[in-house]
């Protein structure tokens, strides 16, 4: 399974095109070949971090699939003018570690992140060792995925992204920050105090609602 | 609920007073500012600074339960800026002068063995 995830900025001249840019890619990704799944949504208001205003999440088989998706006669007539003048943040990635738990409506959480490049390599395994800690000790994580990016095109460029999902926002701003194993361990790497600190502080946190998993 | 985090910092042969130094003077008044206490310094070598020795510096902080650590944690800068720069900025100040260092996040232990 590959996914690939776009985030959407919105130009100001197009601010008040948020829904109407849900609906169309929507629509427009169900014609492209090798789709197996898509879901858009607006991001959420609030709990966001440099995340734009439209999140896009397809999934395909293979990663070839998901590079040829932008080359489909389809995207250029129907999704390329939609497009226009929108700052996009492209990631590739294929889910490596995963669990898929209860569905129903909820949100989905992505944290995507970047390594400094002259982060100890020991510390990179560590902090996706702790990472996993967080879904076996956090019962409101009902999914979760933890993948290394493929390829990135955007702004700047990442390397993790952490996704989960949630019966409710109240589950990532409660529990999910209330758990020691968060702020008494995998936070350090996160924490410019800390000697583990190796994730670029420039990252971003993108909520959506969904009406079941997006994850399965 | 008290939350309590250790920095545990050795320092090289030599350096302990200005190190010392450092963190009181540049490290400690922000930390206060992000609702920091300090509970307790500490050294090893106990008593001395020694010039042919490594130093262990020991400084506690507590803060209130788990909030309090996240507010440290997000801390901002008066003018509502992220903090963590600053942050970042001293530890790599005084980086020349460490050996290694540790920040350990501490509670107490749970009363049943």
């Amino acid at each position: 399974m590959f996914i690939s995830l776009r985030l959407l900025a919105l130009p100001p001249d197009r601010a008040g095109e948020r829904e109407a840019l849900v609906a169309a890619l929507g629509e427009a990704a169900e014609r492209l070949r090798g789709v197996k799944s898509c879901w858009v949504a607006p991001v959420s208001p609030v709990a966001v971090i440099n995340s734009g205003d439209v999140v896009w999440r397809m999934t395909f088989a293979t990663e070839r699939e998901a590079l040829a998706a932008p080359l489909d006669p389809e995207w250029r007539q129907a999704i390329t003018p939609l497009l226009d003048g929108v700052q996009i943040t492209n990631l590739g990635y294929r889910i490596a570690n995963r669990e898929v738990g209860r569905t129903g409506p909820g949100i989905w959480r992505a944290l995507v992140f970047r390594i400094f490049p002259h982060a100890d390599p020991a510390l990179v395994t560590k902090l996706g060792k702790q990472t996993l800690l967080l879904p076996k000790y956090i019962k409101a994580i009902r999914s979760w995925a933890l993948s290394p990016v493929a390829y990135c095109e955007g702004t700047k460029t990442f390397d993790f992204v952490w996704e989960q999902e949630f019966d409710s926002l109240d589950g990532l701003t409660g529990p999910y920050m209330q758990e020691p194993v968060h702020w008494g361990l995998v936070d350090a790497f996160f924490d410019a105090d800390c000697p583990e600190y190796i994730v670029d502080p420039h990252l971003i946190q993108v909520v959506g609602s969904i009406d079941r998993t997006i994850m399965a | 609920m008290k939350v309590l985090i250790l920095d545990e910092i050795v320092v090289k042969p030599g350096c302990a007073a200005q190190y010392r130094a450092a963190y009181r003077q540049r490290y400690m008044p922000a930390a206060r500012r992000r609702g920091m206490s300090l509970a307790g310094e500490w050294q090893n070598p106990p008593l001395q600074d020694f010039d042919e020795l490594e130093m262990t510096l020991f400084f506690l902080w507590s803060v209130d339960g788990v909030d309090g650590w996240w507010q440290q944690r997000f801390s901002r800068m008066p003018d509502g800026s992220d903090e963590r720069f600053e942050k970042h900025a001293f530890w790599q100040s005084v980086a020349a002068m460490t050996v290694s260092r540790r920040r350990l996040m501490l509670s107490d232990q749970p009363e049943a063995a």
